[in-house]
């Protein structure tokens, strides 16, 4: 059965709505994502209207759209934090997945424009067929960059708009739970934090 | 940064009942820079606001015993940092079903073609475009 699914996207009323509604129920963090946010010409009176709520607002972004007005807006009006994600770190993987030539430059001109002007981002990768031999390589420019945090995602679903196509290019590009494990291993900063996480949880009573 | 103007006259009154001078100005939370040893008032949305003692007075708090005028925030003393959980604001959720955090997803527009993505569409499609200015 093809039930058609209604995509998210929001008019600048209905977001006011509902970051009302969200904020009378007691929310206090709100990320904006897509889709690609920062397509949006509104989003800085979105990005200001949650602000204005009181919500710490994240915003999760390709990095590719930004300029210096955005900078301009995140240095006076902080967001809580902004992710940036890495699909690949050179020009070949990057574009092999996102499928458009020209934006690994934007990438990188998006993403120096945050750090050289001080705005905090943190970086995290898509972990997929597609850049598997380069998620090594990932992680170290990602971590050349961050101090806080980075993390991978393995998990890829399928399309809302339930295409076929394209979810048969999804399912190619999903990594099997032995090649996850293996990429865990690999990454000794991650390995032996999960490691310890593990001692924690089977030291404590309940689990003994 | 008065932000949210009913936020800063609850949050006065509420320093007033409850004892503590406001030195500073309610200002926007990713930017507050109160002066250490003051209590900084805190609203975290328009909803709900706490009040935190600034990080030098934690650590002076946790160096001696626990005394009980000062326990809106302190449950052990033996903790280096603050947990969530030993916050009132963590007791004042504790049995409610709050909906703490939210997504947004402003758009299904993208100016990528990403071969894993799930939402997608084209940066240009027309009729994602309509519903972003327009309620259906």
């Amino acid at each position: 059965m093809t039930v058609p699914l209604k995509l998210r996207s929001f008019s600048p009323n209905e977001i006011a709505h509902l970051a009302d509604e969200a904020v009378s129920l007691g929310a206090m963090w709100c990320l904006i994502t897509g889709g690609e946010p920062l397509l949006r010409d509104d989003f800085p009176e979105i990005y200001m209207g949650l602000k204005r709520r009181g919500l710490l607002v994240s915003v999760l972004t390709n990095a590719t759209l930004i300029h210096e007005d955005h900078i301009r807006l995140f240095k006076q009006y902080p967001p809580r934090d902004i992710e940036v994600t890495v699909y690949g770190v050179t020009r070949e993987t990057y574009e092999n997945i996102t499928r458009r030539s020209g934006f690994f430059a934007a990438f990188r001109h998006g993403l120096d424009l945050l750090f050289d002007s001080g705005v905090k981002a943190r970086l995290k990768a898509m972990a997929m067929r597609s850049n598997m031999a380069e998620l090594p390589a990932i992680a170290r420019f990602c971590r050349e960059r961050t101090k806080d945090y980075f993390r991978y995602d393995p998990f890829l679903h399928l399309r809302f708009d339930g295409h076929a196509g394209r979810n048969a290019d999804i399912r190619t590009e999903r990594l099997s739970p032995e090649d996850i494990v293996a990429i865990e291993k690999a990454d000794k900063q991650r390995s032996d934090i999960l490691l310890k996480s593990r001692e924690d949880l089977l030291s404590r009573a309940e689990y003994s | 940064m008065d932000f949210v103007a009913e936020m800063v006259e609850r949050a006065k009154a509420n320093a007033a009942r409850q004892g503590v001078a406001l030195e500073g100005l309610v200002q926007e939370i990713s930017q507050l820079d109160v002066p250490d040893g003051v209590y900084d008032l805190v609203w975290l949305s328009a909803r709900m606001y706490s009040c935190l003692p600034t990080r030098q007075r934690r650590v002076e708090m946790l160096r001696r015993p626990v005394a009980q005028e000062s326990r809106p925030l302190m449950t052990r003393n033996n903790i280096a940092s603050i947990a969530i959980q030993d916050h009132s604001l963590w007791d004042r959720l504790g049995n409610k079903r709050v909906p703490l955090s939210f997504d947004l997803e402003i758009t299904a527009r993208c100016n990528h073609d990403c071969r894993h993505c799930y939402i997608n569409l084209p940066a240009n499609d027309r009729s994602s475009q309509a519903k972003e200015l327009f309620p259906e």
